[in-house]
């Protein structure tokens, strides 16, 4: 590894944010456009709404629709009406519409499903992106958030009152559809056996009757079930989240390790062996990643390089040094080339740091849970030297052992594997996802399913029933026709 | 947010002067919600529906302008649809592309409390002017009886009177306001479309979120802003050490192509501007007299800006965003470009600072 050595921090900082980058994606919901041409419908919904009416006969339609997703990879699905709501007055009104006119709505808030599974090619797209609001009590370390509230954001304003919540490990994602999803987030093993929605304590949502509803356990409970997980599939829009928060820590502690690709298997069984030994608010994960501008003609071991990241939720300095004791002492670490140790982090840093990773590329992802990280961290090594993405990074994160209480996230296991692509070409997108598709098509046999915010949902559509355990997927459909008989929203992407 | 007297409104305002026939075949449901009613006016103006608006307004009502009449036509007290009618009539007369938005709608019982801004230009003098306003109207039965406007009207006074230190649009891009809001309907631009994914770190009004580490965008230079989008897009700004910079290169880069950046920036102009820090008002921080005299030679002697400068307004600024900035330029973390000229500008002025906690101090000085 000759150039190993001349790695320079930044170098390390902004690969070690590639890897781990996008690990929760928000997918909002649906967004709607509608034109008001004088005397339409849409005119009159327009009338009624703050925010903006979209269709397609307007001449921006092109521009709205592309700006609902995120990323550069523009999904080519056209929704009839693009509404974006500017209060969840708007929002009511938006689902009426749809409900009277025989339109089927989707939800999007910051546009960040790499599936863009929120983009349909009929019906209302509804972007809740503007409803913002955060309103803390410190006294009952609750908080009530606005579905376009940024994780980063959150946690700045959370850490006003010396609190914080699971969000998602990209800053930029809001709330929203992370949590709907399930959310692999921040010391979630931690805080919120392992998913961030069971911080989740209440919901007010937007039923496909205009109305506006509280669920919780004790209101609503089946509703508040199936949003706890339902994800892109819930049949409603959800405009506020009442969170459980948790002390904020008073340092994130940790190190970030550089090792040779040869240290795959190494880093793999200290994952499987070691880090379920440590304290649940030590965080772990590896990713893999090449190093800038290697050849492709180049062995394995001279392309990739693998980086292993740790952060402990602490109290102090003190307590950061010895819940990450037992991986700063072990051999694993002295195969590192480079690392950054004794970091004395934050949020912001954290935050910062990961924005490198996750540039506004062209992205696909798919992911998996699986018990041992060990096979399928086999097949995928043995598949990334052919991937055609110019980058690749798959990621293993232990999100914990956990007994989770009873909702629609109901795929879960201790570990968590993704893999994102990302290209500039569009002659490399093709290939890309034919490469994933391949490869989630071999691991899905050793896998407990997907995660639905990160599962190729455009790619592997008829495994999108696998993002869920057989009894809760039937059960959405069930509560989905109770709550919605007539089909205001839409169903899962791809799904009949 | 909505745009109100437009071309259409200008016509029904004629229409309501000539005493038409204001029938009410067209008329939507009537409501009794006050802020129904508030929603249904403005719409009405939107549409130019003479009907609706006739419906709306109480024979008795009144409908107020705190200003002038000499000196501002459509000033003064007005009585019933007739009397709105002449109001609109006298705005046609004498603006061109009158454009305004409403912000918020507050109820109080049947009180609707409507914040908002205008912007239109004086067709004698030329000079398009921006003032905040408020709307107070009070609703009974359905109908509105008491309209108020307060507004800067000294500003639009200012305007009237050739005053061209309260124009609006010192730049080009500043000046063209998007077509939509000229034909007051509801702005569908490409820049609305595109600031979508701004709203998440500078807030849905372009006001800034400082736990986002975003600053204000309102009541900046057009020019100004371009030229940061385009710093950030060619590497003169935003490099990976700037931690909270940073995520403004994949941002500025995927607006697209120059057509896109310009509808961008033109959405970001005609919003409402945020509210500036009362600099004169402050005490200037002891023994900073030289260093704030240099900050005035580009930024204004409240920081309000100077577009020939190149000066950007720094007054509707947070304090912490300022007091960042300065650390970054101090740093070489801004400003490090050859070919950021008023970059390297502020690189070398901000190196002339005596110490970190005078820059704290300059910074609140100036700032929100």
């Amino acid at each position: 590894m000759p150039n190993n050595a001349r790695w320079s921090r930044r170098h390390l900082l902004k690969a070690g944010a590639i890897a781990s980058v996008p690990l929760a994606t928000g997918i909002g919901g649906c967004s709607i456009f509608s034109k008001p041409t004088a005397g339409s419908k849409a005119a009159a919904l327009q009338a009624k709404i703050g925010g903006t009416v979209v269709v397609k006969s307007d001449a921006a339609y092109e521009a709205w629709r592309k700006a609902m997703i995120w990323q550069l990879a523009k999904a080519d699905r056209k929704p009839d009406m693009i509404v974006q709501a500017t209060s969840t007055a708007d929002v009511q009104e938006a689902v009426r519409y749809a409900a009277k006119n025989g339109m089927k709505a989707t939800t999007r808030c910051g546009g960040h499903s790499m599936a863009a599974c929120f983009l349909r090619d009929t019906g209302m797209l509804i972007d809740i992106g503007h409803l913002d609001g955060v309103e803390v009590d410190k006294a009952t370390k609750t908080a009530k958030v606005g579905p376009g509230v940024f994780s980063r954001g959150l946690s700045e304003r959370l850490l006003e009152d010396g609190l914080a919540f699971p969000g998602a490990h990209c800053g930029t994602v809001p709330i929203s559809g992370y949590l709907l999803g399930g959310g692999v987030g921040l010391n979630a093993n931690e805080w919120t056996h392992g998913l961030s929605v069971f911080g989740v304590k209440g919901i007010d949502i937007v039923t496909p009757d205009g109305e506006m509803r509280h669920a919780s356990e004790t209101e609503n409970p089946d509703l508040f079930w199936a949003a706890r997980g339902g994800g892109p599939g819930l049949f409603g829009v959800v405009t506020q989240f009442h969170l459980q928060c948790f002390d904020a820590p008073g340092v994130i502690w940790g190190d970030t390790y550089v090792l040779p690709y040869t240290a795959l298997s190494a880093v793999t069984d200290f994952m499987r062996d070691t880090v379920p030994t440590l304290d649940r608010s030590v965080e772990v994960l590896y990713a893999v990643a090449a190093i800038p501008d290697k050849s492709k003609d180049l062995p394995a071991e001279e392309r990739f390089q693998i980086f292993l990241d740790v952060n402990a939720f602490a109290k102090d300095e003190a307590e950061g040094r010895r819940k990450v004791a037992a991986i700063t002492n072990h051999p694993v670490t002295s195969l590192a080339v480079d690392a950054i140790r004794d970091r004395a982090g934050s949020y912001d840093r954290y935050y910062s740091d990961n924005e490198a990773g996750f540039p506004q590329a062209h992205w696909m992802g798919d992911s998996i849970w699986v018990d041992d990280p060990t096979e399928a961290m086999r097949i995928i090594g043995e598949a990334l030297p052919d991937c055609p993405a110019p980058r690749a990074a798959p990621l293993v994160l232990y999100t914990g052992e956990q007994d989770q209480p009873d909702a629609a996230a109901s795929r879960y296991a201790p570990y968590y594997i993704a893999c994102y692509f990302e290209w500039d070409e569009e002659a490399d997108e093709a290939p890309s996802r034919a490469f994933s598709r391949e490869l989630f098509k071999k691991l899905k046999p050793i896998a407990r399913g997907s995660y639905i915010n990160e599962m190729d949902q455009e790619g592997r559509p008829e495994d999108v029933p696998d993002c869920y355990s057989p009894e809760a997927w039937a059960r959405l459909a069930q509560l989905r026709k109770q709550w919605d008989p007539t089909g205001v929203f839409h169903d899962f992407y791809g799904q009949a | 947010m909505k745009k109100l007297y437009g071309t259409a409104l200008a016509a029904c305002a004629a229409a309501l002067v000539a005493g038409m026939s204001l029938n009410a075949n067209a008329q939507a449901e009537a409501t009794d919600d006050p802020e129904q009613v508030v929603r249904d006016l403005y719409t009405a103006f939107e549409e130019g529906d003479m009907a609706a608006i006739e419906t709306l307004i109480a024979p008795d009502a009144t409908w107020t302008y705190y200003g002038p009449p000499s000196a501002l036509p459509f000033g003064g007290v007005r009585r019933g649809p007739e009397g709105v009618g002449d109001f609109f009539a006298k705005v046609a007369e004498t603006l061109d592309n009158p454009v305004a938005g409403q912000t918020r709608f507050l109820v109080d019982g049947d009180t609707v409390i409507v914040p908002g801004f205008e912007e239109s230009t004086v067709k004698k003098t030329g000079i398009r002017y921006r003032a905040d306003n408020v709307h107070i109207f009070k609703v009974r039965d359905g109908k509105i009886v008491q309209f108020e406007e307060f507004i800067d009207s000294g500003k639009v006074l200012l305007a009237f009177q050739g005053d061209d230190s309260v124009a609006v649009g010192k730049s080009a891009a500043a000046a063209v306001a998007t077509p939509a809001r000229a034909e007051g309907k509801i702005d569908k631009s490409v820049g609305k479309a595109l600031f979508t994914t701004c709203v998440g770190c500078h807030g849905d009004d372009g006001q800034g979120r400082a736990m986002m580490y975003a600053p204000n965008l309102t009541g900046l230079d057009s020019v100004y802003i371009t030229r940061q989008l385009e710093n950030f897009r060619q590497g003169r700004r935003g490099k990976i050490e700037d931690a909270h910079g940073f995520p403004m290169v994949g941002r500025a880069t995927a607006i697209g192509d120059a057509e896109n950046l310009a509808a961008v920036v033109r959405y970001i102009g005609a919003l409402p501007d945020a509210p500036a820090a009362k600099v004169a008002q402050r005490t200037a921080p002891a023994g900073l007299a030289g260093q704030l005299a240099t900050c005035a030679t580009c930024h204004g002697q409240n920081g309000e800006g100077n577009a020939q400068m190149g000066g950007p307004a720094i007054n509707t600024l947070d304090s912490d965003y300022i007091a960042l900035q300065l650390a970054n330029f101090r740093s070489g973390i801004r400003g490090y470009d050859e070919n950021d000229g008023q970059g390297q500008l502020m690189a070398a002025a901000a190196a002339a600072i005596p110490s970190d906690d005078d820059v704290v101090r300059i910074a609140e000085h100036y700032g929100r």
